[in-house]
């Protein structure tokens, strides 16, 4: 059973994410709890635009290839979901990446956003940064520009350790506001003391969902939903030894 | 296919909500001729293609209308087929009812399409019904006239057609060719049938004559109003030329009752053999007001000087009450024909010359409509309408403007990074952590402070057990899994436990998935090693992997193919490498890891090439936590953990380290005091005082 | 066309791509696993390319801000990237300076790396103290003990404290924090999961319009 059972998981995800995409036709886009880490993300973009200053986006030290790849994918979908609103009001987030292969995409998300809006010469090649591969380097680079450039808040979504510690503290001593959503561990508990808004552990990928309202990204979510209440069913059979 | 009104996405056929954005999708009925695109049932002309969806024929108003569906957003036009208005229906009927064939001008009705027979009775047009009744609510859908409809987009495209036969042209261009006689005036006709203010516009038939202003109670107040704050302006020196002098007036019989009181000009007084002149020369700006005519201003807010274009007295219809009462048709004030509209009546007794009849396209059979001769290909001169004297307050705008164009262009000054308003105590805070936790960490190394007792590690000692029955000269596979931030920990962790197998003569070969993991590995490597000149026979550093776990799947399967970092021959070439190929050919592995997902990987893909190696690990104690179900599994057969698990090992091997261990633990356990003490009283501090505002 | 080149061709290639990896883990044929290595090894390649992309755009970037004011660090860091690379580059071109980025990489960037690190203690001290300034809930409160438990439970401390706080840490690493970390990784992993699934079916494209 033990072997299968990951097939199984995936087996019954595409079946639910199949299921709900034929009844999206039919049914009005179900909505998601609240997130605070997430639901601020809309207004922070304009109080941006009215005060100038960038958001800064921190996305991590994930890269794509790794074990973290798809932690980085749904930063870079929540990034996405404020592209358009955020080249829309003339202030495009600022985004501090820690590996060369997250790059080109977070790039990519803004050229496109300005062509949709018909204005690509607009676009500024250093809206995406690559601080560096290290973690400790890139937390420091990214403390570094919270303390010299002027971000109006602080978004740190992706794959990070301990060191969004140094990332947080740097926000918090500039007074701006900071949402936070870490995936892993040591991250989780170097980041709860912070003045921040929280996303812990799967509400990192509940973040295209809440930011963006795709049906696609809602379907995933209750398709995760759905394996959550069996992996938990499946667990209890086990305790209780009926399995 | 249904196009998402929102973004644009095609969406299977059936489908009401879109399936990328979400947004509702409109219900599909009708599919165009043109192009075969689905639309909404309520449309009339295509989404896609702007083809007509659904011929134009009357509903017959005693029909029930068909329900609207809600509209569709963003992009559809009206949705339902537009009705004539009743009041272009009663004038057809009536006109239908006195003469069929008559010419009268039933250029309202002909509007809608040429060629289409018209219907009697339509609905009341929205600004109509609006007046009757205002708290009516007005119809949402039809708000475009269908001859404005037909203006916007024609159903299809026009194809010629044979000239239609004479029942067919429009009675008020028939009415041009044939000039009768000019008409007697007539007695308004039974007002039923008319609106009030069509009747109204029907003054006598004497040429107008300035008549004495109406009694106060018919003239509406706002325009009693309007009569106030126009001042009095003198006449215009001379009576404009009517511009459709020249044009005959039609026989009485063909002039629509509404249509009746708009005065012609006189016919002009001249030999009946006069040709009027060409219509290309007629001065289309005739009776307009020209720069020559003072023309008074109309008082605009803010201004002094009044601007207009329009005579300044108060038009005739304005002040003329009618001779006879008209009804009232839906509470209407009657009106007069203003005095600029009197002259566009057709004049009697002018002789139009005849213009050739058009012989080919949609236009066949008609006269008149496309001037010839000189001046076609000529562009019309516009002359200007404002008056040459720029008016002060004109002038002062234009000045303002020119002075703001031309001030020279200031960069603001940048604005300074403003530094965010610290919070209070914020550097205090700061200060008073940075000197308790180096007061911590140094007071160990100048004061012996026995505080704390012998460390103890279980798993460390066990490792130890482990390594101390490897065989001598196995090889012993090491991921080199830190760099240099985890050093001063990973360090005291992994030296131990090297020199034990520097010790048991094992042949160490280090690779590792971080770039900067094989010069980490080379810094401790040299200071572990006893005998510098024992390196190439003890040590094969065989650099950096890439790919992580596709790398150390690779890695794994064909270590012999791989180079030595340091001298950059091939693995298969030196001594330590001879009898070892792959991960099948080595005793022992051991995981150096700060990070649980190069722990992970390494676990991962060894269970996959050879579970049977014995694996044992040295990791940070930030990942304790998370290795230990690895050891419980029993895919560590040894962990040893931290800065403490460090130390029960160097005590074991009692490799002479050990006063430097005892620093470190105690400054470690100084400074694990110091935070414990710290956010004690932090949480006091603000248990007490108060949440942040 | 466009929407040809800009869309169906790209999500084509990352399924199939993805598919022909995923079926060559499954399935036992050779073929299929020299496919899926092939593979990986260009996104490997492909990866390592994207090295130079994000070399120069540090230098792009530090470039444009060494003209500020505060630029001295930027310019700081362009010099040292490039000495990094000549000295690379010298120690593979010519093995006898070797030496030279041993040298630099030992007395230059790890210790740089490692105070950076250690400034991660001092950071988490000041947010522990400041802990219950900005929450006032439950959690905080089990944070808290946690937190005591651990730093007090990893003390060498003398019986019969010492052995009680050891015990307690042992209980609560192996039984709450366990159980905690658990459910987390477990909810981690279905929403990695269901990412997953949604970039190999081309529903996510990243990569894409």
């Amino acid at each position: 059973m033990t072997s299968i059972l990951p097939w199984l998981l995936i087996i019954i995800a595409l079946g639910v994410l199949l299921w709900t995409a034929i009844r999206a036709r039919r049914g009005p886009v179900p909505s998601t709890r609240p997130l605070p880490a997430f639901d601020g993300l809309p207004a922070e973009l304009g109080h941006s635009a009215e005060s100038g200053a960038p958001i800064l986006f921190t996305l991590g030290s994930g890269a794509i290839g790794g074990d973290r790849t798809l932690t980085s994918i749904a930063a870079l979908e929540t990034l996405e979901g404020v592209a358009d609103a955020a080249v829309a009001y003339g202030t495009p987030p600022l985004v501090a990446v820690g590996d060369p292969t997250i790059l080109p995409l977070a790039e990519d998300i803004f050229l496109r956003a300005w062509n949709r809006r018909g204005t690509p010469e607009r676009y500024n090649p250093t809206t995406v940064q690559f601080i560096g591969i290290q973690p400790t380097v890139y937390a420091a680079g990214v403390a570094n520009l919270l303390l010299h450039e002027r971000a109006h808040a602080h978004v740190l979504i992706g794959s990070m350790d301990e060191e969004a510690a140094l990332v947080t503290h740097a926000a918090e001593g500039r007074g701006i506001p900071q949402s936070v959503a870490a995936d892993r561990l040591p991250a989780l508990g170097a980041v709860y003391p912070a003045d921040a808004q929280l996303a812990i552990g799967e509400e990192l990928y509940a973040g295209p969902a809440r930011i963006a309202a795709l049906p696609r990204y809602i379907r995933s979510l209750r398709a995760q939903d759905v394996l959550r209440f069996l992996v938990v069913f499946l667990i209890l059979m086990k305790v209780l030894g009926l399995w | 296919m249904i196009y998402c009104p929102k973004c644009g996405t095609a969406n299977r056929q059936g489908s009401k909500f879109c399936n990328e954005c979400g947004a509702p999708l409109p219900a599909t009925g009708l599919r165009c001729p043109m192009c075969g695109a689905m639309n909404p049932a309520g449309n009339l002309y295509c989404d896609r293609c702007s083809a007509r969806l659904i011929p134009a024929e009357r509903v017959p108003p005693e029909e029930e209308k068909p329900e609207r569906p809600s509209p569709p957003k963003g992009i559809s036009l009206p949705s339902v087929p537009l009705g004539e208005e009743e009041w272009l229906s009663e004038l057809r009927a009536e006109a239908l009812d006195l003469a069929p064939e008559e010419e009268t001008p039933g250029w309202p009705g002909e509007l809608e399409a040429p060629g289409e027979p018209p219907t009697p009775e339509t609905a009341i047009p929205e600004w109509l019904a609006e007046l009757e009744a205002p708290a009516a609510p007005p119809a949402p859908e039809a708000a475009i006239p269908e001859w404005l409809a037909e203006l916007e987009a024609p159903a299809a495209p026009p194809t010629p057609e044979a000239p239609p036969p004479e029942a067919a042209i429009p009675e008020w261009l028939v009415g041009l060719e044939a000039p009768a006689a000019p008409p007697a005036p007539e007695a308004p006709p039974p007002e039923a049938a008319i609106p009030e203010w069509l009747v109204g516009l029907e003054a006598p038939a004497a040429p107008p004559a300035p008549e004495a202003p109406p009694p106060e109670a018919a003239i509406p107040e706002w325009l009693v109003e309007l009569e106030e704050t126009v001042p009095e302006a003198p006449p215009p020196a001379e009576k404009p030329t009517p511009p459709l002098a020249g044009i005959p007036v039609p026989p009485s019989g063909e002039i629509p009752e509404w249509l009746r009181d708009v005065e012609f000009a006189p016919p002009i007084q001249e030999e009946p053999s006069a040709q009027p002149p060409p219509v290309a020369e007629v001065d289309v700006h005739a009776g307009m007001p020209s720069a020559s005519t003072t023309v008074p201003p109309i008082l605009i807010e803010g201004e002094e000087e009044i601007l207009s274009t329009a005579p300044a007295e108060i038009p005739d219809w304005l002040k003329e009450a009618p001779a006879e009462a008209p009804p009232e048709y839906g509470g209407l004030v009657p009106a007069e024909i203003p005095e600029w509209l009197r002259p566009l009546q057709p004049r009697e007794g002018v002789a139009v010359e005849e213009e050739p009849t058009e012989t080919e396209g949609f236009l066949s059979g008609l006269r008149g409509l496309l001037p010839i001769g000189k001046g076609l290909d000529m562009p019309a001169t516009a002359q200007p309408l404002l008056p040459r004297a720029p008016r002060p307050a004109a002038v002062a705008r234009a000045e303002l403007l020119q002075g703001l164009l031309s001030r020279p262009l200031i960069t603001p000054p940048t604005a300074e990074i403003r530094e965010a308003p610290r919070q209070s105590g914020w550097v205090l805070t700061r200060f008073l952590v940075g000197v308790i936790l180096l007061a911590a960490i140094l007071l160990p190394m100048l004061v012996r402070l026995p505080l704390f007792g012998p460390p103890t590690a279980p798993t460390a000692e066990a490792l130890f057990a482990t390594v101390n029955q490897l065989p001598g000269n196995t090889p012993v596979l090491i991921a080199w899994e830190y760099g240099p931030a985890e050093s001063d920990e990973m360090d005291r962790v992994a030296g131990p436990l090297i020199e034990h197998l520097l010790r048991r003569e094992a042949r160490l070969i280090v690779v590792s998935t971080r770039m900067e993991g094989p010069a980490a590995a080379e810094a401790l490597l040299a200071s572990r090693l006893v005998d510098p000149s024992e390196r190439s026979r003890r040590i094969a550093n065989l650099g950096y992997l890439p790919g992580q776990a596709a790398g150390v799947r690779e890695a794994l399967g064909n270590l012999g193919g791989r180079t030595e970092a340091m001298t950059g021959l091939p693995a298969s070439q030196l001594d330590i490498m001879a009898d070892v190929h792959s991960i099948a050919d080595v005793g022992m592995v051991v995981i150096l890891a700060a990070q649980p997902d190069d722990l992970k990987t390494w676990l991962e893909q060894i269970s996959v090439a050879n579970p049977n190696v014995p694996v044992v690990a040295g990791v940070s104690a930030r990942i304790e936590l998370i290795s230990t179900p690895y050891l419980a599994a029993g895919q560590l057969r040894g962990m040893v953990a931290g800065l403490t698990g460090g130390a029960v090992y160097e005590r074991q091997l009692d490799t002479g380290w050990g006063r430097e261990y005892e620093y470190y633990l105690t400054s470690l356990g100084m400074a694990q005091l110091a935070i414990a003490a710290l956010t004690v009283i932090g949480a006091l501090i603000f248990l007490v005082g108060g949440r942040k505002r | 066309m466009d929407r040809l080149v800009k869309r169906i061709l790209p999500t084509s290639i990352a399924v199939g791509t993805g598919l022909l990896v995923l079926l060559g883990y499954l399935l036992p044929v050779p073929p299929l696993a020299s496919v899926r290595d092939e593979l990986i090894r260009w996104a490997v390649i492909i990866a390592a390319f994207a090295f130079i992309l994000g070399f120069f755009n540090l230098l792009r970037v530090h470039s444009g801000r060494a003209r500020k004011p505060g630029g001295i660090y930027s310019v700081i860091l362009i010099l040292t990237a490039l000495t990094s690379l000549v000295l690379t580059l010298a120690a593979l071109l010519i093995p006898s300076l070797r030496f030279l980025g041993d040298w630099w990489f030992r007395y230059v960037l790890s210790p740089l790396q490692a105070t950076v690190a250690g400034l991660i203690a001092f950071v988490l001290a000041v947010a522990a103290f400041r802990l219950l300034r900005h929450r006032r809930e439950a959690g905080v409160l089990v944070f808290l003990v946690a937190a005591l438990v651990v730093l007090l439970g990893t003390l060498p401390l003398p019986a019969p404290a010492g052995n009680w706080l050891a015990n307690l840490r042992t209980w609560w690493m192996n039984v709450p924090a366990m159980a905690g970390m658990r459910g987390l990784l477990i909810g981690v992993g279905l929403g990695v999961l269901l990412v997953g699934l949604r970039v190999l079916t081309g529903s996510d494209r990243p990569y894409s319009d």
